[in-house]
């Protein structure tokens, strides 16, 4: 996935900066030598000898970015989860928008925070605290940060927060919890995404297929996309 | 007395420049930062402020906030300030009051002890900080904590642990929302931070005829009488923030008279006011936040001391940033009749209309305990009880009461108790959300108590089972602590019953949901009076009418709604009843307003044709039916949204970015504010619904893809609505 996700990036989005992995190697994906692999969850493990995460949670990991990145090099960081693919040549200018504006976004979810659901914040926000921001709906599978004075604290944040409460409930809800208690009003959507759930051509530039969606994604990327699957992708 | 200070600033170089006044406190003032904070460090330089690069943090500051990093990155900084006489660990969130170093100097603070702050007064947006910083002093919200600051004698040869005491002030304390102007407030409604109340109260008082007697609820340093005292005949002030109980040697208190040193006729009212003469004041201006406590206090005072068509003006109302302030005003006083950009409000008031405080009596009371219950319960049982019982009645609350709670209480001639219940005579104590039906005095008329023997084996059985406060939902106590049962039927039961001999105590069931329908009626007929009793007249934008649509499915929550809508007689109010006959719809007593009853329900769109056929304003704000007003409501009455062509209300407040805004949830209710002309070529060009999406949704999406850009979301929950 990991790979496709880089093609769409680099083939779809020509996007020239750089890319970061955030993986559970440092070898780089086979042919995509400019994209730099980061063994997070190594690293993560040794920092905090009680961490029992597997590979397959390396995402609740995205907040230690700064352990391994100088992101004073950066204006602005977009984190996309591997099972984005970006389906317009819109986002360069999409980001260059976003650095303009030094905008903290987020993806706007399908499930809103008065669902309850501990991946929309039902463990971390109180019952009061669900119906008065229950119209919002935070999905942190698409997350763009500038790094200035605020996007640095509020990387700053949810990284403690992750680590206060040991990586034992969801990033997303962490997040969640900061962006409505400490963040209120100073963040926004990226509305140009939407969620992966059929096999036709989206016109927002991200699509995000949450669920396991495996076959979908795969045949997206082919089909739709239009680019060469990886060979550990074909069968 | 020299008094230095240390602020770890790591990435809060955003705070920190909004807290920069705080360096008038100091003689000398340390940021402790790291190497990648370049905009901390670029802020020290730019201001002069003295700079330090932490040795012990990290160099990108990622461990600021891991365990005790910080506070050894303040003690580093202590270090480096030489280890030595009076020092404040200062959070960059904190701006100190303006007269800060002035009150420590004057005090005598004890070298064994370290000082934290009384409280802090939290800001959530950046209008509520531009504006409190100027209207001191502040009426702190949260307890003062050593988190934000502490203030010690810094003596390396001490060991032994310092004692704890707090210093008689309070702070802001800036929340993160604070910092930037957020998505929540529109360009036009920014109000920079500069002092607006001394130039607002002159223009007020110029306009006024001759030189009019004006009375300050509350004295304090600060309020620039130079600006409006040249316009007083007289100015009396009273002690509201008790300047001469301070423990600041008078300090205040003196500033205060330097600052008015030069007026020709400041009069000092003392707590009583006898100098004042009954209808001599022609302007009362209470500056700063006002409280229900403060204004019920003051209100005696006032009574007496108003002139007829007086003046009443402050500093801060409006529901979105000062919410209790608001509550307070529009509860106790009545919607002003102007409000400014900054806050500052106005109204003429006859003062005989102002409310009375209940005073102490004697006798038997009712104690109505509205610990852990939802507001509404509270408010219905406070109603009843109050119809059918003339003598002490009071509300017993664990903590701090609500603004809304403590506003009701006053209006109902209610005490607030916070412990124990009055044991010099007897009381009927009833859980919130019990109903009386029948004059209560019977119950303690009625001899139905137990005998000394039954009752003393009750208190035991009671003890032993250390739950007698859930064991019954009213019981009443006499002077020898004797408690006996008082029955509460269920609401149904009162079917069964003959008007004469209805039970005096009724509750209907625990679970809302369970309800039967004459349970619903009984709580729902209550309601509604409780809701027109306190309802206040709602601000509404400029030439615009409100569109209701009401349907089979919403005429009992429209019932309450209406209660609670008291527009005022100019604003034009159309109800469009759908597929219902206007029979069917109830007006509490008000006046009805125009009603067109459409037979059978078209879709969404057409229903709005035809309801805006008979609109004649340039806007129009269209309400759900269950939507509920509360004390000081106002909707779209800043300027900015006079030109927005199309406003909805979201309850996700979020940036604008890239110039995309998220669209109302298709849980949400559509509430909207549009230009009339608009809505009317949207319901020509928007086609029927479609697809999955509610009428609603779908037309909703298609008048959004039609306008682009030109359309803006609100919340009107921060406007003082509640949505049910």
């Amino acid at each position: 996935m990991a790979a496709m996700a880089v093609r769409s990036i680099r083939t779809i989005g020509l996007w020239s900066h750089d890319i970061v992995l955030l993986s559970d190697t440092d070898e780089p994906l086979p042919g995509l030598d400019n994209v730099r692999s980061i063994d997070m969850l190594s690293a993560a493990k040794a920092r905090y000898p009680w961490m029992t995460h597997a590979a397959s949670q390396l995402h609740h990991l995205k907040s230690e970015l700064a352990y391994h990145i100088d992101l004073t090099q950066y204006d602005y960081v977009l984190y996309l989860d591997c099972d984005v693919l970006v389906n317009s040549d819109r986002l360069v200018d999409l980001v260059t928008g976003l650095e303009r504006e030094c905008a903290i976004v987020v993806q706007q979810d399908i499930c809103d925070v008065s669902s309850g659901f501990p991946f929309a914040g039902g463990r971390v926000l109180d019952r009061e605290e669900r119906r008065r921001w229950g119209a919002f709906a935070i999905n942190s599978g698409i997350v763009g940060l500038p790094i200035n004075t605020m996007g640095r604290r509020l990387l700053r944040d949810w990284r403690q927060l992750n680590v206060d409460l040991r990586f034992s409930l969801s990033d997303q809800g962490n997040l969640i919890s900061l962006l409505l208690r400490q963040y209120y009003g100073q963040w926004g959507y990226v509305l140009d995404a939407t969620m992966g759930r059929k096999l036709e051509r989206y016109p927002q530039t991200f699509v995000h297929f949450t669920g396991k969606r495996y076959a979908l994604y795969e045949a997206y990327y082919a089909q739709v996309l239009g680019l060469p699957l990886p060979a550990e992708a074909l069968p | 007395m020299r008094l230095d200070a240390v602020t770890v600033s790591v990435y809060e170089s955003d705070s920190l420049a909004l807290t920069l006044a705080n360096r008038n406190q100091f003689d000398r003032w340390l940021i402790v930062t790291v190497r990648d904070d370049r905009d901390t460090i670029r802020l020290c330089r730019d201001h002069g402020l003295e700079c330090h690069l932490s040795a012990i943090l990290r160099p990108d500051g990622e461990d600021v906030l891991a365990g005790t990093s910080r506070n050894r990155a303040l003690e580093e900084g202590v270090d480096v300030l030489g280890r030595q006489g009076w020092t404040a660990l200062i959070s960059s969130y904190v701006l100190l009051p303006r007269l800060f170093r002035a009150q420590f100097d004057a005090m005598t603070p004890q070298s064994d002890t370290r000082y934290g702050l009384r409280g802090y007064r939290r800001c959530t947006n950046r209008r509520m900080l531009e504006r409190l910083a100027w209207c001191e002093p502040w009426h702190a919200d949260l307890a003062g904590g050593a988190q934000e600051f502490q203030l010690q004698l810094i003596d390396s040869r001490r060991r032994d642990q310092p004692h704890r005491a707090t210093l008689p002030m309070d702070a802001l304390l800036l929340a993160d929302s604070a910092l930037h102007w957020g998505g929540d407030i529109p360009s036009s409604e920014r109000v920079p931070g500069a002092d607006y109340r001394g130039a607002a109260l002159a223009r007020l008082l110029a306009n006024l005829p001759g030189r009019p007697t004006l009375l300050i609820a509350g004295r304090y340093p600060g309020l620039a009488p130079k600006l409006w005292a040249p316009h007083c005949g007289t100015i009396v002030s009273t002690d509201d923030f008790c300047l001469d109980r301070q423990t600041d040697g008078g300090r205040l208190q003196h500033i205060w008279r330097t600052e008015t040193a030069e007026l020709a006729t400041p009069i000092d009212l003392d707590a009583t006011g006898r100098a004042l003469a009954d209808r001599s004041v022609d302007v009362l201006y209470i500056p700063g936040e006002a409280s229900v406590d403060r204004v019920m206090a003051g209100l005696p005072l006032w009574r007496r001391t108003l002139k007829r068509n007086a003046i009443i003006c402050g500093d801060l109302f409006g529901r979105p940033d000062w919410a209790e302030a608001t509550i307070a005003i529009a509860e106790l006083l009545g919607t002003p009749d102007d409000v400014e950009e900054s806050g500052f409000w106005r109204k003429r008031i006859d003062p005989a209309v102002l409310l009375g405080v209940p005073e102490p009596q004697g006798g038997p009371c009712v104690v109505l305990n509205a610990e852990h219950a939802v507001f509404d319960s509270t408010l219905v049982s406070l109603h009843t009880l109050r119809r059918h019982w003339a003598g002490s009645l009071m509300v017993h609350v664990d903590g701090a009461a609500g603004a809304a709670l403590a506003a009701a209480c006053v209006r109902y001639g209610t005490e607030l108790c916070h412990g124990a219940p009055p044991s010099d005579r007897p009381y009927l104590a009833v859980d919130a959300g019990t109903l009386a039906m029948r004059p209560i005095g019977e119950l303690f008329d009625a001899h139905h108590g137990p005998s000394r023997f039954k009752a003393a084996l009750r208190q035991i059985a009671h003890a032993l089972r250390k739950s007698k406060r859930e064991k019954f939902r009213a019981s009443i106590t006499d002077t020898a602590g004797r408690i006996w049962k008082v029955p509460v039927k269920r609401t149904p039961a009162v079917e069964m019953w003959a008007p004469e001999a209805l039970p005096t105590l009724v509750r209907n069931a625990r679970d809302p949901r369970a309800w039967k329908p004459v349970e619903r009626q009984l709580w729902s007929d209550v309601l509604r009076e409780a809701l027109l009793r306190r309802t206040t007249q709602i601000r509404v934008g400029t030439d615009s009418t409100i569109v209701v649509m009401v349907g089979p499915d919403s005429i009992g929550d429209f019932a309450l709604s209406w209660a609670s809508w008291n527009f005022g007689a100019a604003i034009h109010i159309l109800v469009v009843a759908a597929g219902i006959r206007k029979e069917e719809l109830e007006w509490s007593g008000r006046p009805m307003p125009e009603v067109l009853e459409v037979a059978t329900r078209p879709d969404f769109g057409r229903l709005l044709e035809i309801a805006l056929q008979r609109v004649q304003s340039r806007r129009t704000i269209l309400l759900p039916p269950g939507l509920r007003a509360m004390p000081g409501a106002e909707l779209f009455v800043g300027p900015a949204w006079r030109d927005v062509p199309l406003a909805l209300h979201t309850g996700a407040e979020v940036r604008r970015v890239n110039g995309a805004l998220p669209l109302p949830r298709p849980r949400e209710p559509l509430l909207l504010s549009a230009e009339t002309e608009l809505l009317r070529r949207l319901c020509a060009r928007v086609p029927e619904a479609q697809g999955r999406s509610s009428e609603e949704q779908s037309w909703l999406r298609g008048a959004v893809k039609d306008v682009r850009s030109g359309w803006q979301t609100c919340n009107v929950e921060r406007w003082g609505w509640r949505i049910q």
